[in-house]
């Protein structure tokens, strides 16, 4: 049996040895799969050109790539290459700041590459602080209008042009949504705007970001939230367009709608195009054209949206790296990307031949207009602290989108919070007094407790005494040998990272250069943090409401499966199965079957007339829906425990209390329920202490949404620490947290009593 | 007499009844995962596909590198719970067994440590591996393994106290070393014990999310829960696809489960409180 285990040991060792390679250059990008096969060609298209160079393309999706690359450039683990948007400060702006790329500029002027090969609009993204950092690759952006051209003819709708505005747009919206076998449902949408989570609706009506020199934000203007209304009430008013939970529930891609012909109107970008085509195929006609206007004669303006690569600075091969950026970036690559549709070329002399022009979609406008529409580009603000805002607008505008609150009240509550982001000054009130005399009382607490049980216990003398013998020296000897590797571990990884964290706690840290203290900083900032405050007043209510329940239910299902009936074991196996099963998979499952449109819930409550409820997007809902999926969960596990605490009860408990004439009811509460008291006392606060704990499912199921409804301490830990990189808030959390399980742990320590074993040498 | 009968009739209802709901998700988990995507969006939803779509488990393949992630998660479990029942059991029988200086401070030392949420060291820990380079390596899961876990510890020892001390002074006699003890006496008894804590840190392994997600961002190195999580956030991959992405990662545990229900069962019992 060793033997066999130490083959598979050394067998899994082998496998995983890394081989020679000859060199290698890594590029990471997102996209969905129709990405994965452009890469391929353009792999290959390079490698045939340059053999010598390994190229390593990745893909991910867009959410995981933002959430993953900041840890990746932080622990100097990125790729050689990788992909940002150059108008978004969490895809560009933050990076920068950090100096996660390489200047190009003298590789650029060493090899002569001609800068004017780009659109001047679209390299002008590619400097931060003037500094050259990227070479774009493709152009996103403007913001496009697809339409579904049979469903105007069947309508008898004339196809709108290029100067249509809202109004016109609004009321063909209302003549193509239909519902075809008038059951209420609707069968085809007029519009779809998936487009519209974010601020695009504004920004075309021609909305600026800031104020004030960019001190202040602007989202108290009319101008925004009326038109962010606008667009909300198309699915809450009008009825002419779909909720997003229909268009991109449940993981849903946004364009289904359209590619299977449900909608007329579809706000998008050039980049579906190429899906919609392999989609779509020869099922209906469709056309891309220009966004609507307010009225012609306000100047247009969209978010532009430019894809480029730059090199990573800590990479080790940057010259083969630039081999692969030059020719990716430049004419050659931009020309086999072309070739495979999607958005705009960068490149100008690409994007105006036919390579461009002659394909997408048989527009009739042709292919030349999206070249016209670069000039109305607008740029977003792109430094660091806007990451932190779109995240925290996202989060707030969610509920606007859903039609749980109006706008108008939302940015009135939103502007203060992101005011205070964009005027934050460095924080520098060194309270370093204070922490230092802190940490000393926990050092010192930490000592003195280890030398009262030391002494306590009175091993002292005796065991020196002991030493003297030559047997109980190989004793000693062999003990810390023994526990040699888990002392290691003890010291260096909990003791030592608790002190660490601690320390950490106590600083600001991007894990950029060194950590600055800034004493209890973060513990100020914690306790003016809203968001703080909601997220730990979330994991007391799921914790407090789950709990309790789960142990309910636990507990009755536990009397039953106790109870002695013909396959108890198959049942006992069955209701198990939950609690092996993995969080990921039950959480995809899960909110599968809380989506509102197409769930199993839902179908259920509508089929018994009652109402569909929006399980995992209402702000009051979100929660209880987790509660309740948590109690499914938990069942399973909190009833083996209660199982062998109800068969240690003795039978003849319940002899004399059916001899002194109790009912079924009475017996459960006068025997069962006080016998299992200890376990009941036991789950309690382990379950609670494990709920404190939750994050899997919740950023599975609602990643913390909606408006932070979800989300938990451990998640704010996460998000702190790893796609924010700050180590120290991140830290300072985790301490609060520490403190409340501590407490738990204490409260459990001091009612339960120490077992003793039969073979314990004392 | 009749009461009686209803009663056992009411019983049997409830325990189906429960039954059901415990199993129901998982139904409909495989029933979507063989749909059309048209079929799965249907309402009222239907619960016979039509027609079997067998290919969206070959097609879910194309994205999810199944029997890669498969490889990963076997094999940083396979680690995880060989360091974790060496370590352990060798701390736990010293523990419970050896006499040398510091061992009770020592001990309660590492119980008090059992109240620190992982969390707490999660960013110190993490910087450590930064340090030594094993960010988006398998190491970063694998190797704090190898210096034990807590609760594995504590589990052995109250096994090893429960075995009487005879046995040992009799090995011990013979000439037999703290080692040869250990290893010839002590483990072949505990088998039963080291498999439950191998199946509680298997378990533990096999499911965990949050280390795996912090540490790998290679695609080729992702565990199954993590991999199939960042498939499911790509926005063209259908939901009957994810769905069978899904019954695909919990295939292997719940085989496992079937064959070692009884340790599966001490394993969990053992933990009381699942995330």
């Amino acid at each position: 049996m060793h033997r066999l285990l130490m083959a598979a040991l050394a067998g899994l060792l082998l496998v995983t040895a890394s081989t020679a390679q000859k060199r290698q250059v890594k590029l990471m990008t997102w996209g969905d799969t129709t990405t994965m096969a452009k890469y391929v060609i353009l792999e290959e298209s390079f490698e045939a050109a340059n053999p010598d160079i390994d190229l390593v393309v990745e893909i991910m999706d867009g959410t995981s790539y933002a959430r993953k690359l900041p840890v990746m450039i932080a622990s100097g683990t990125a790729p050689d290459i990788f992909e940002s948007v150059l108008e978004r400060a969490a895809s560009f702006g933050s990076y920068a700041e950090k100096g996660a790329y390489v200047d190009l500029m003298p590789l650029v002027e060493r090899d002569g590459v001609n800068l004017d090969e780009w659109f001047p609009e679209v390299l002008a993204s590619s400097y931060y602080d003037g500094v050259l950092y990227n070479l774009p690759k493709k152009l996103n952006n403007p913001a496009c209008v697809h339409i579904n051209l049979d469903l105007f003819d069947a309508a008898g709708i004339p196809y709108p042009t290029r100067d249509w505005t809202w109004d016109e747009a609004l009321d063909m919206a209302r003549k193509l949504t239909k519902d075809f076998d008038g059951d209420g449902r609707i069968d085809q949408w007029g519009m779809s705007w998936p487009l519209a989570q974010g601020v695009e609706p504004a920004i075309i009506r021609g909305w600026q970001w800031t104020r004030d020199d960019g001190r202040q934000i602007n989202i108290d203007d009319p101008l925004f939230y009326e038109s962010l209304q606008w667009m909300a009430d198309l699915v809450h008013v009008e009825r002419v367009a779909p909720s997003l939970e229909e268009t991109e529930g449940a993981g849903l891609p946004g364009y289904l709608l359209f590619t299977t012909g449900k909608v007329a109107i579809q706000s998008g970008g050039r980049w579906q195009t190429a899906i919609y085509k392999r989609e779509i195929g020869d099922r209906f006609r469709w056309d891309t054209i220009w966004m609507p206007v307010k009225d012609l004669s306000e100047p247009r303006s969209y978010t532009i949206g430019t894809e480029a690569w730059g090199i990573y600075r800590q990479s080790k091969n940057i010259e083969d790296a630039w081999s692969v950026l030059k020719w990716f970036a430049g004419p050659g690559g931009s020309r086999v990307l072309a070739g495979m549709g999607g958005a705009v070329p960068a490149v100008k002399s690409v994007a105006y031949s036919p390579d461009f022009l002659d394909q997408g979609p048989p527009s009739r406008d042709g292919n030349r207009w999206w070249l016209e529409a670069m000039q109305y580009a607008v740029r977003p603000p792109r430094e660091p602290q806007w990451t932190k805002i779109e995240q925290l607008m996202k989060q707030v505008l969610k509920l606007g989108w859903d039609g749980q609150r109006p706008f108008k009240e939302l940015v009135f509550e939103l502007k203060p919070r992101i005011d205070e982001i964009l005027q934050e000054k460095p924080r520098s009130t060194p309270q370093s007094m204070w922490a230092l005399g802190l940490a000393g009382l926990i050092v010192f607490g930490l000592v003195i407790g280890l030398l009262r049980w030391y002494t306590d216990r009175g091993d002292g003398r005796s065991l020196r005494e002991r030493l003297r013998n030559k047997q109980m020296r190989q004793e000693a000897l062999y003990g810390w040998l023994f526990i040699a590797p888990h002392l290691v571990g003890l010291f260096v990884f909990t003791i030592g990272a608790i002190l660490a964290s601690g320390y950490l706690s106590l600083t600001e840290w991007d894990l950029f250069g060194k950590p600055r203290w800034i004493g209890l900083g973060n513990y100020q900032r914690l306790w003016d943090d809203p968001i703080f405050w909601k997220t730990l007043y979330n994991t007391i209510y799921y914790a407090g409401l789950r709990v309790p329940l789960s142990i309910a239910f636990s507990l009755a299902v536990a009397i039953l499966m106790n109870l002695k009936i013909r396959g108890i074991l198959w049942w006992r196996v069955i209701y198990f199965v939950p609690a092996v099963s993995s969080s990921v998979a039950i959480a995809l499952v899960w909110r599968w079957i809380y989506s509102k449109d197409f769930g199993l819930l839902n179908a259920f409550l509508t089929s018994i007339g009652l109402p569909a409820m929006s399980w995992l997007t209402s702000e009051t809902l979100a929660m209880p829906s987790m509660i309740i999926m948590s109690v499914w969960w938990s069942v399973g596990t909190n009833m083996v425990i209660y199982l062998a605490a109800l068969q240690g009860v003795p039978d003849q408990l319940y002899e004399a209390a059916e001899i002194d004439g109790a009912g079924a009811w009475q017996r459960f509460w006068h025997v069962t329920f006080p016998m299992v008291t200890p376990t009941t006392f036991f789950l309690l606060i382990l379950g609670t202490i494990g709920s404190l704990q939750i994050f899997d499912i919740f950023y599975v199921m609602t990643q913390g949404g909606p408006n932070f409804a979800t989300t938990s301490l451990v998640m704010y830990i996460f998000q702190n620490a790893f796609e924010y990189l700050e180590m120290g808030y991140a830290s300072a959390v985790a301490w609060v947290l520490f403190a409340i399980i501590l407490l738990l742990s204490l409260v459990q320590m001091k009612f339960s009593r120490w077992v003793h074993y039969e073979g314990a040498r004392e | 007499m009749k009461q009686a009968i209803y009663q056992r009739i009411a019983v049997y209802a409830l325990v189906a009844l429960g039954g059901l709901t415990m199993v129901l998700p998982f139904i409909w988990m495989l029933s979507t995962s063989l749909k059309t995507t048209t079929q799965s969006m249907a309402f009222p939803p239907e619960w016979i596909p039509e027609p079997f779509v067998w290919e969206n488990y070959t097609r879910i393949a194309d994205y999810m590198p199944f029997f890669l992630f498969l490889y990963n998660s076997v094999k940083i479990a396979f680690f995880v719970v060989f360091g974790t029942l060496l370590t352990c059991s060798l701390a736990g029988y010293a523990f419970a067994k050896l006499r040398f200086p510091g061992r009770k401070p020592l001990f309660l030392v590492l119980l008090a440590t059992m109240m620190i949420p992982s969390q707490v060291t999660l960013i110190p820990v993490f910087v450590i591996m930064k340090y030594i380079g094993w960010i988006n390596t398998h190491y970063a899961l694998i190797v704090p393994a190898f210096f034990g876990s807590v609760f594995g510890t504590f589990l052995l020892r109250q096994f090893f106290l429960g075995i009487p001390n005879e046995l040992e002074d009799a090995a011990r006699i013979d000439g037999c070393t703290p080692w040869g003890i250990y290893w010839r006496i002590m483990l072949p008894l505990a088998k039963p014990s080291l498999a439950t804590l191998a199946i509680f840190s298997f378990m533990g392994t096999w499911n965990d999310f949050m280390r795996p997600l912090i540490y790998l961002s290679d695609m080729t190195k992702m565990t199954l829960p993590v991999g199939l999580a960042l498939l499911a956030n790509h926005q063209d991959i259908r939901i009957p696809l994810i769905m069978a992405g899904a019954v695909l990662s919990l295939l292997p545990i719940l085989i496992l489960y079937v064959f070692g229900q009884k340790y599966f069962v001490r394993g969990i019992a053992l933990t009381g409180m699942k995330g």
